[in-house]
Formats: structure tokens, C-alpha cells, sequence
């Protein structure tokens, strides 16, 4: 076989440039940390990645939703603690100032401990969180219970509560029907029941006293119930945060192994790459060295 | 006697200068090596031994079958190799997964998901709008690096028919010089022929018809002349409705013939893929997602009512179809001027927020009259360019190999090799030394004789 000076150049700049590839290539990786420097490098990888980042936006947003829903629920339920806690109080007001042997001062103080209890549950009821309102429904512009010259109003929201998505295919409330917690299928709400009940203390009227208890009654028991669905809620978002904490750990686990260089591998093609360069060096610099000219006197 | 010294040192020394001329031209392209072939000259009469030594001939070390197989090899490679060319850009500007329109689609969306948490809040309704025209703001800019892609490798393709009317001319005047050279006195013409076909092979597939007497005739496409002897049918590059694009004409028919779909291999044939096939579908696949993101939003949108409790407003400004949405791609003007007319209600009360949620599921869900989600939608075309792409450089690769072992066996035959001439000058130099003194000793013996005359 001819050997001629042109075939052997060209074929050990090629290996140079090869070797120059392959080096970069390592360093990259290296440097970088990351497997893929462009999008042909592994095409398939590529749209995993694109799937896989995708996954990790979807689950920071229920990440962050979840966030929002737990305070919305946490401050809820605090509220719902307080209504009942008040609600447990205006019961045994009423019960202690019931029976025909209760002095009119007694009844006098009981109602306008009911009066400031009712105040205190309507402030409950009136929350708001990030400027709207939390017990009116889908109408959060609008306070569930206002007071016009004295007259506390029907229920102003409506019974259209919103949820806000927390995983897939899971959904938390973010507001809460005041109507039904407060007035349920009763004809009036707890508050005018309240008002009720302190004018039939007042007047000793024990049919009217009977009456309010039972109203405050359900109220209490509705209230139980409208925190017990809270407190599914709140476990419910736990469950999914969790799922959400092992599922985004699980997809960073699945990215790394898309994108992130095998280090140790990099290491060892750089070492190798930059062996194999320094050889193409080498072999490119020994190319026309010696020849017969050089014997020619 | 000194007839035959003074031959033998003129043809030693002309073996001489052959040598010089390949060692000079060791670094010339298509150079091919020469060799010198000597012949006995005979002998005048019977009882002469002979007449010396004369040049026979001049030889090229031509390896035409390799020549011919570098002909075929090199249209793939140049083809492969505009198509990864220029897939690489368009490949940079589609970005880094996570970085790019798959990002700017979860942020639109999530902006919903946050607008959901809170439906009157201004702040969530104006990031709504903010990361719509930054969705808006990718999809443009995407189609403006896909037009872009498309204008240059038609910019490309007019300047490489441009490259191959100047070789095409170039290998006419070359045919010239051949035919009025005669045969056997063109060598370097030859040389310069090759080299001038192996340059326009790797912008356009040719075929080739040698003659005789050296010259060759080319034709592009199904047979369209482009050179015949002396004389050039060049290409034309013909803007044509409706974008504009070149087609090119061939006159080398009998009328103006369109032969652009006839090319299939060389550097045009690869940006005439580009342009016509593999930019137009990626075009459709981003119009179609945008088209499909657009409407989908909008859908719910008037579906809807905005925080008066007026009934809802496109969000998008709505795309008058497919082709081109990704382009006409932005938010509505209406809603960027009054962020209250963000649909974020299924009911006229102001705090519902079931659009905004159902919106914010758009990402989920397939586009309306696919199977793909938005991020799907997204992923199969960074699939398609990314594939494309890797085809496209492997292909050139592949090409790239089978070439240079075709020119390292084309450089056995027909290379210069530096040792090789080496040898010959040493060779050369030794044969006019002996000759030389043979001359010496015949002109002494010349001298003894005309010595003995005088005396």
C-alpha cells in the first residue's frame, strides 16, 4: 500500500478532531453535570425530559395550592372551633337561664351574654382571608351576615362554595356555605335565633327559651358537622401533600436519571478523552518528521 | 554517442522535473502524481546499438473508478449535511426542556391554578394575563425561528444555485481547454475538472457522460443539460407564489423546465428538504398547538362570566385558523387592558372559580380533536426536530466515512508520496550523473581522437 503524506494528515487531523470532540464532549458533561448538551444528543430523553419537567411545574403548582388550601382550612376550622366554642357557651347560658325561679337580673345578664355571643359568632362567620370572604359561598365580595339599624341580614351568600385542586383528581374547599351552617333548614338563622332567644330570657318566656335551645342545638350540631367536613378536608390535603412530597421526589429522581451526567463515568471518559486527544497530538506532530529527503546529501 | 548522452540527459532530466512537480504539488487539490515513461529509441542501422532514451509519455495516476464512486457518495453527504446544518440552529432555538414553550404552557396554566385560589384577587388576574403574552410572546417567537429557518435555507439555495451556475461554467471553459489541448497534453486541465466536479457534486447530484476526448458532459435532475462541451444551460432560481420561494429552472430542455422536485441529492437537495417538507410540518405541529391552546381557552372563556358578572371574553385573540396561529398568537387587548375581564367564573358571582380551575385542567386534558396534551403536543415536535436532527448527522457521518476511505484509496493511486519522490530524484539524479559521465567519456575520447588527427 502507498503511503503519501496527504491521506496520512488528513486521516490524523480527522482522529484529532474526533479526539477534540470527544474531549469537549467529557468536559461537558463534567462541568455541566448534565447528560445531554443538546436536543439530538438522545431525542427520546429529550421529550422525557420535557414530560418529566412538566410533571415537576404540575406538582409545585398543587404545592403551592395545597399551601393556599392549608391555610384557608386552618384558619376555617380555627373559626369553626371558635362558633362552637361560642355556640357551647350560648347553650349553657341558656340552660342556666332557664326555670321560672331565675331572678330578672340573672335573665337580664344571660340575655346580653347571648347578645355578645351572637356578635362574636357573626364576627366568626364575617372572616375573611386575602380580602375575601370565607363563609359566603362563591359570592366572597359579599359578607355572609351584615347589620342594618340594628337588623341583622338574611344569609347574603350563596351555597356555591368553591375547592381548589391539591392533586389530581383531588379537591379541597376553599370557601364555605355560612348559610348552611348557620341557619341549615331552620327558618331562621343562629343569629336571630340568638336575638330570639336573649328577648325570650328576658321576658321568661320558657316555650321561647325551649325553642332557642333547640335552635341553638342544631346550630351546634350543624357547626359540628361543617368542621368535621373541614377536618376531612385538612386530612385529606395532608394525604396529598404527602403523596405530592414522595411524588416530586420520585420525578427529581426520574429527571436526574434523564439529565444528570453519570459523574463518575464522566470522569472516567474525560481521563480517557483526554488520553486519546493528547495521543492524536502526538501522532499529528510526528506526520512528515523524517523521510528519505532527509537522508539525500 | 553524444547524441544518445545528450538524449538520455535531457530525458533524466525531464524525469527530474516530473518530480519536482509532484513534490510541488503535494498539498494540491485533485493534483494528480505524474510519472515519466521511457522509451528505447531504435537502432538507426543494424549494426547500431541504439539511439538512446526519449519520453514516451507523461502518465497521470488516475483512479477513475473511485472517482466515479466519490461522485456518487458525495450528494448524500452534502444533502445530510445541509439538512444538520441547519436543524442544529432551529434544534437551539426550540431550548432546553424545562426552559422553553413546555415551561411558559405550566406557568399559563398554573397562573389559572393560582387565580383559582383566589378568583377577585387583581394580582392573580393580572399574572394571568402577564404569563399569557409571555406563552403568546414563545409560540411568536417559535414561528419566527421556523420562518426564519425556512427564509435562510432558501436564501441558501438561491446563493448554491449560483455556486453551481460558476462550476458549471467553470467545467465548460475546462472542456475548452481540453478539446483544443488535444488528448495527452491535459492533465492538469483534467485535474482541474475533477476538482470542479467533485465540488458541484456536493451541491447538486450530477450525472456525467465523459467523451473521448477528455471533456465530460453534465446534467442535473432527469437528464437536464447543464454542461455540453463548451457550452453551459445554467439554473435559474425563480421566486414563485405564494411565499415567494425559489424553484429552480433548468434551460437545458427544449423550453424552461421547473426541475426542483427531479433534485434528490447535494447540498440542494437537503435545503429544498428543509424548506418544502421537514420546516413546513414542523410549522403545522407548533400551529396546530397554538391554535389548539388558543381555542380551548377561549372555549371556557365564553363560557364564563369575568368579575362583573358580564358574560366572558375570548382570552386569546382567536386565531383565524391552523395555519399561522402560532404567529398571530397574543392576548386578547381588551382583557390586557381590564384585568376584571379574565374568566375566571362559571356563575355571574364574582369569587366562582370553576373556569379558572377547568383551565387550569386544560393541561391535562387533550386538545380539543387530538390525543395530545399541550406538553405532549410540545414533546413530539421537539421529538420530531430532535430526531431529525440526529438522522440527519448520523446519515452525514455515515456518508462522511464511506468518503474518506474513498479518498484515502483514491490518495494510494493517485497521491503524491514524499518518500516515493524522494526515491525517484535520488533515481533521477543518479541516472543523469551517468549519463553525464558518459558524455564526459565521450567527449575525451573525441578529444584523444582529435589529438591523434592534429598530431
Amino acid at each position: 500500500m502507498r503511503i503519501v503524506f496527504n491521506t496520512a494528515f488528513e486521516d490524523v487531523t480527522l482522529a484529532m478532531q474526533r479526539a477534540a470532540e470527544s474531549l469537549a464532549e467529557a468536559q461537558r458533561q463534567v462541568s455541566t453535570g448534565l447528560r445531554m448538551g443538546k436536543l439530538s444528543d438522545d431525542p427520546l430523553s429529550a421529550v422525557a425530559a420535557v414530560d418529566e419537567h412538566s410533571v415537576l411545574d404540575r406538582l409545585d403548582a398543587y404545592k403551592g395550592a395545597g399551601d393556599a388550601a392549608s391555610y384557608r382550612l386552618g384558619l376555617a376550622d380555627n373559626v369553626m372551633t371558635d362558633i362552637i366554642n361560642q355556640l357551647t357557651s350560648a347553650q349553657t347560658t341558656a340552660l342556666s337561664a332557664r326555670g321560672s325561679e331565675i331572678t330578672q337580673g340573672t335573665r337580664d345578664a344571660a340575655a346580653n351574654e347571648l347578645l355578645a355571643i351572637r356578635d362574636a359568632l357573626m364576627s366568626d362567620i364575617n372572616t375573611q382571608f386575602q380580602g375575601a370572604y370565607l363563609f359566603s359561598g362563591s359570592n366572597v365580595t359579599v359578607a355572609p351576615f351584615s347589620v342594618t339599624g340594628g337588623t341583622i341580614s338574611a344569609y347574603q351568600g350563596d351555597n356555591d362554595t368553591n375547592a381548589i385542586d391539591v392533586g389530581s383528581g383531588r379537591a379541597v374547599a376553599s370557601t364555605f356555605d355560612g348559610g348552611a351552617i348557620f341557619q341549615g333548614s331552620d327558618p331562621v338563622h343562629i343569629l336571630d335565633a340568638l336575638t330570639n332567644l336573649a328577648a325570650a330570657i328576658t321576658a321568661g318566656d320558657q316555650a321561647g327559651i325551649d325553642a332557642g335551645i333547640q335552635a341553638l342545638n342544631r346550630g351546634f350540631d350543624r357547626a359540628n358537622a361543617a368542621q368535621a367536613r373541614i377536618g376531612n378536608d385538612e386530612r385529606s390535603l395532608d394525604d396529598a401533600r404527602s403523596m405530592l412530597t414522595t411524588m416530586h421526589a420520585q420525578s427529581i429522581t426520574r429527571m436526574s436519571s434523564i439529565e444528570d451526567a453519570d459523574l463518575a463515568q464522566a470522569a472516567s471518559q474525560l481521563s480517557q478523552a483526554d488520553t486519546a486527544y493528547r495521543a492524536a497530538l502526538a501522532a499529528m506532530s510526528t506526520i512528515g518528521r523524517v523521510s528519505l529527503m532527509d537522508y539525500l546529501k | 554517442m553524444l547524441r544518445i548522452a545528450s538524449r538520455a540527459l535531457d530525458a533524466q532530466r525531464y524525469g527530474l522535473d516530473v518530480t519536482g512537480q509532484n513534490i510541488a504539488n503535494v498539498n494540491t487539490a485533485g493534483y494528480t502524481r505524474r510519472s515519466v515513461v521511457y522509451e528505447e529509441v531504435p537502432p538507426l542501422d543494424p549494426w547500431s546499438p541504439g539511439g538512446g532514451v526519449d519520453v514516451q509519455a507523461l502518465v497521470a495516476a488516475r483512479a477513475p473508478l473511485l472517482e466515479a464512486r466519490l461522485m456518487f457518495e458525495q450528494p448524500g453527504s452534502s444533502r445530510e449535511g445541509a439538512i444538520a446544518d441547519h436543524l442544529a440552529v432551529l434544534e437551539a432555538n426550540l431550548g432546553q426542556p424545562g426552559a422553553s414553550l413546555d415551561a411558559a404552557l405550566a406557568r399559563f396554566y398554573n397562573t389559572y391554578a393560582q387565580l383559582a385560589q383566589n378568583p377577585i384577587s387583581a394580582t392573580a388576574r393580572q399574572q394571568v394575563i402577564v404569563e399569557g403574552q409571555t406563552l403568546s410572546r414563545t409560540f411568536n417567537d417559535l414561528a419566527t425561528g421556523f420562518n426564519n429557518a425556512q427564509l435562510n435555507a432558501d436564501r441558501e439555495l438561491r446563493d448554491t444555485v449560483r455556486q453551481v451556475n460558476a462550476l458549471a461554467s467553470q467545467i465548460a471553459e475546462i472542456n475548452a481547454g481540453i478539446a483544443s489541448a488535444g488528448p495527452g497534453n491535459a492533465d492538469g486541465l483534467l485535474d482541474q475538472q475533477s476538482v470542479a466536479l467533485a465540488s458541484l457534486s456536493e451541491l447538486v447530484d450530477v450525472t456525467v457522460t465523459h467523451n473521448a476526448d477528455g471533456t465530460i458532459d453534465v446534467s442535473v435532475g432527469s437528464g437536464r443539460s447543464l454542461v455540453v462541451g463548451p457550452d453551459t444551460f445554467a439554473l435559474t432560481a425563480a421566486s414563485t407564489p405564494p411565499q415567494g420561494f425559489a424553484q429552480i429552472i433548468s434551460d437545458g430542455a427544449a423550453v424552461p423546465t421547473d426541475v426542483t422536485s427531479e433534485i434528490t441529492g447535494g447540498r440542494i437537495a437537503g435545503l429544498l428538504q428543509l424548506r418544502d417538507v421537514l420546516i413546513p410540518q414542523y410549522q403545522t405541529q407548533l400551529d396546530q398547538l397554538a391554535y389548539g391552546v388558543a381555542t380551548d381557552v377561549n372555549t371556557l372563556a365564553t363560557s364564563g362570566y369575568d368579575l362583573s358578572g358580564t358574560a366572558g371574553v375570548n382570552f386569546f385573540a382567536p386565531p383565524s385558523g391552523v395555519a399561522g396561529a402560532a404567529q398571530q398568537m397574543a392576548v386578547n387587548s381588551a382583557v390586557v387592558a381590564d384585568s376584571s375581564l379574565v374568566v375566571a367564573s362559571a356563575t355571574t358571582a364574582a369569587g366562582n372559580n370553576d373556569i379558572a380551575r377547568a383551565i387550569a385542567a386544560l393541561q391535562d386534558q387533550p386538545i380539543t380533536g387530538t390525543t395530545s396534551r399541550p406538553v405532549d403536543a410540545w414533546g413530539n415536535l421537539v421529538y420530531s426536530v430532535a430526531s431529525d436532527s440526529r438522522s440527519a448527522t448520523q446519515a452525514r457521518a455515515s456518508h462522511d466515512q464511506v468518503i474518506q476511505q474513498l479518498k484515502n484509496l483514491k490518495d494510494q493511486i493517485s497521491g503524491v508520496s514524499i518518500d516515493e519522490e524522494a526515491a525517484m530524484l535520488l533515481k533521477f539524479q543518479r541516472s543523469y550523473e551517468a549519463n553525464a559521465k558518459f558524455f564526459q567519456v565521450t567527449d575525451q575520447a573525441l578529444d584523444l581522437l582529435m589529438s591523434l588527427v592534429r598530431t
